[in-house]
């Protein structure tokens, strides 16, 4: 089992989009093995080792989690960062996907809706820095 | 052949750090965030390998990269799509060499990336949209 440290949770909760928080890069990776990066700002910890995105738009990524590609989620105040990869899993009913509708209803007036989660289960834990040497925290 | 445009580049030019994306054989994604680099051209970057290790690996096996480039100013994001070429001699290396030793960072590589295909990332219904 991962668990998130408290510092690595602190930087993926932006439950509701705040600008001034950093964005979060959300990588995947196509049928034909090139890597695919969107970002996003909606994002929080669920638990200590999942993560839940909202996706309104993110249509590659959508299609290639389906295609069961892994998944990278970074971000960074330079020079801290941090990189999960985990499992993905897109939800369109449930409790999350309710969750994240609502926020992004709310954060948008009801212009922009949720299209899916995307759950990300937590498998490792990257602490990145520009340093040598293995970044592998967890 | 794609071409950034002004705008692009100009994104380019002043974000910092840049998240590169990688991909292991396996079909694994990486995520790292790096501050040097130049535009040499309208379709092609370079960037400085200082630290990298799980990108330099990947690189090697895969050379497909992906950037995305955005300014939070104009609200505006752009994914980069291409390959690179891993060089340690030449005029580029020489180049990557003395963008590192003035920050006196290692300057293992130059990593030169030919761009490839360009995408909208901005929030919004073109999100994903082919550019170039």
């Amino acid at each position: 089992m991962v668990s998130m440290p408290d510092e690595v949770m602190k930087m993926f909760d932006n439950p509701d989009c705040d600008k001034m928080k950093v964005l979060s890069w959300v990588s995947t990776v196509t049928e034909d093995g090139a890597p695919h990066m969107a970002p996003t700002c909606f994002i929080k910890t669920v638990d200590n080792d999942k993560l839940l995105i909202g996706i309104s738009f993110m249509s590659r990524t959508t299609s290639n989690i389906k295609n069961g590609s892994k998944v990278a989620v970074a971000n960074a105040v330079y020079p801290n960062g941090y990189m999960i990869k985990g499992s993905g899993d897109i939800q369109t009913s449930g409790k999350h996907f309710e969750d994240v509708k609502e926020r992004i209803s709310k954060r948008y007036g009801g212009k922009i809706k949720a299209k899916a989660a995307l759950l990300v289960k937590v498998e490792e834990i990257y602490h990145l820095k520009p340093a040598e040497g293995k970044k592998r925290i967890a | 052949m794609v071409k950034m445009t002004n705008e692009i580049k100009d994104i380019v030019a002043k974000q910092k750090p840049l998240p590169i994306a990688t991909a292991d054989k396996s079909g694994k994604p990486n995520v790292v965030f790096v501050t040097m680099w130049k535009i040499l051209d309208d379709e092609t970057l370079l960037f400085v390998d200082n630290f990298f290790n799980k990108t330099r690996k990947n690189l090697e096996v895969n050379p497909n990269m992906a950037i995305v480039v955005y300014d939070s100013d104009a609200k505006k994001s752009y994914q980069l799509k291409g390959t690179v070429d891993i060089e340690n001699k030449g005029d580029k290396y020489t180049s990557a060499k003395e963008m590192a030793d003035s920050k006196k960072l290692p300057g293992k590589a130059a990593v030169v990336f030919h761009i490839k295909e360009i995408y909208d990332a901005t929030y919004g219904p073109n999100a994903g949209k082919k550019l170039a």
